[in-house]
């Protein structure tokens, strides 16, 4: 194996169980975001002689994973992942690896609901870690910009949530 | 400070830098403000719950780093330096077939079709297929599609060889391949997902057609082997 790519792994591998989980969440399913992960981990080979001079490696292959997903989507749909996932469910076409819906948590269900652009910054900051000056550069927009989409996920998910609670009877004396 | 932009602050994310005013504006309002307070409290528990629950995904990744390991390894035998010079033929090269083969195959279905047959068959670039039975048996579950279904080739000596999910133009998609040992079909279910019957288009060796067979959409696609296609749809859709 090359100093490179010894380099490239060392860097970038221990990052893929989370590439998978977050790709997951954009796909809706194992089996597609393994193909994805797999697809971006080949482009950031490609590119990995930039990596030396990058100053977050975990940052960096979450952008082109990205990417990826952006340029897949572009060629294969513009559609969003709810309405391919809403389509999925009512045909049986669901994953095997995606939890059933009747399983699925409040905040699970309320993830599901948001936006795409909404939901990708919410998995960012909240499950991934990433602050938002980091997100902003993964995902090129200003940190204002993620700042409020952060502000209206988290809106979104809490109404729901708690309306959900209130539905049940928690919580409403 | 005022609610709104308490409620803007709230936003960031622990790490970000605030500077040291702001946050102990940030901390008074919330001291001073119970609905604000109540908010925040409520945002932290929905993080804590939303982390909980998705960080207990461990997947593991190790197969699929084995077959990207492998594939570094098969590009890494041409030396390096060639590289660009190379990656600029097969850009261009690649670019050219690539309009020969969209350009008449404008319909989306199609041409994704085509695309993952010539990505996953004609290249074969690795992937994770399911092998066994038991499991493309699950997968053809999932899709409504009979086993009775896939051996539909079986006559003119095709068997199923591998299974895997794949997206066709935004939706989830059953990929199946089937040969004989030099012929390869790539056949696409959406299961009853509906979809336009596209008749048979035929590119540079590569023929494709869309089938109904009452509530199954399909789509077959074939390379190098005239008239295969045709063949394809004809017992798929005769069963």
């Amino acid at each position: 194996m090359g100093k490179q790519q010894s380099q490239f792994e060392a860097l970038i591998f221990p990052h893929a169980a989370a590439l998978l989980r977050f790709g997951r969440r954009l796909c809706g399913s194992h089996a597609l975001a393994e193909d994805l992960v797999q697809d971006a981990l080949l482009r950031a080979w490609r590119a990995a002689d930039a990596l030396p001079g990058v100053a977050n490696p975990r940052a960096w292959v979450f952008r082109i994973l990205l990417n990826t997903w952006y340029s897949e989507g572009r060629r294969r749909s513009a559609r969003p992942v709810e309405a391919s996932l809403h389509h999925a469910r009512n045909h049986h076409a669901r994953s095997l690896a995606e939890p059933p819906r009747e399983v699925m948590s409040d905040v699970q269900e309320a993830l599901g609901l948001l936006p795409e652009d909404q939901r990708t910054v919410i998995l960012l900051a909240v499950v991934e870690g990433f602050t938002s000056r980091e997100i902003a550069e993964i995902l090129e927009i200003p940190a204002g910009t993620v700042i409020s989409r952060l502000s209206r996920a988290r809106a979104a998910m809490r109404d729901h949530v708690s309306g959900n609670l209130h539905k049940t009877g928690v919580g409403s004396r | 400070m005022k609610c709104a932009e308490f409620s803007e602050l709230a936003g960031y994310q622990q790490g970000d830098e605030m500077e040291a005013a702001t946050l102990m504006a940030f901390h008074q309002h919330r001291d001073n403000c119970a609905e604000c307070a109540r908010l925040f409290e409520a945002t932290l528990a929905l993080d804590e719950s939303l982390r909980r629950e998705l960080l207990r995904e461990t997947p593991d990744p190790a197969a699929l780093l084995g077959r990207v390991r492998t594939r570094i390894q098969q590009d890494t035998r041409a030396p390096l330096r060639w590289l660009p010079i190379a990656a600029a033929a097969l850009l261009t090269l690649g670019a050219g077939a690539a309009w020969r083969i969209t350009r008449p195959m404008n319909n989306p279905l199609i041409s994704a079709a085509v695309r993952d047959h010539n990505l996953e068959v004609k290249a074969n670039s690795p992937r994770r297929w399911r092998l066994s039975i038991p499991a493309m048996q699950s997968l053809l579950e999932q899709y409504e599609v009979g086993w009775s279904d896939v051996q539909a080739l079986l006559p003119v000596g095709f068997i199923l060889e591998r299974a895997k999910e794949c997206r066709i133009d935004g939706q989830p998609a059953l990929h199946l391949v089937f040969t004989d040992g030099s012929r390869a079909v790539s056949v696409f279910f959406r299961g009853a997902t509906e979809m336009p019957v596209t008749p048979q288009v035929a590119v540079d060796g590569t023929e494709a057609a869309g089938f109904r067979r009452g509530k199954l959409y399909g789509l077959v696609v074939t390379s190098g082997a005239p008239g295969l296609c045709a063949e394809a749809v004809r017992r798929l859709t005769s069963m």
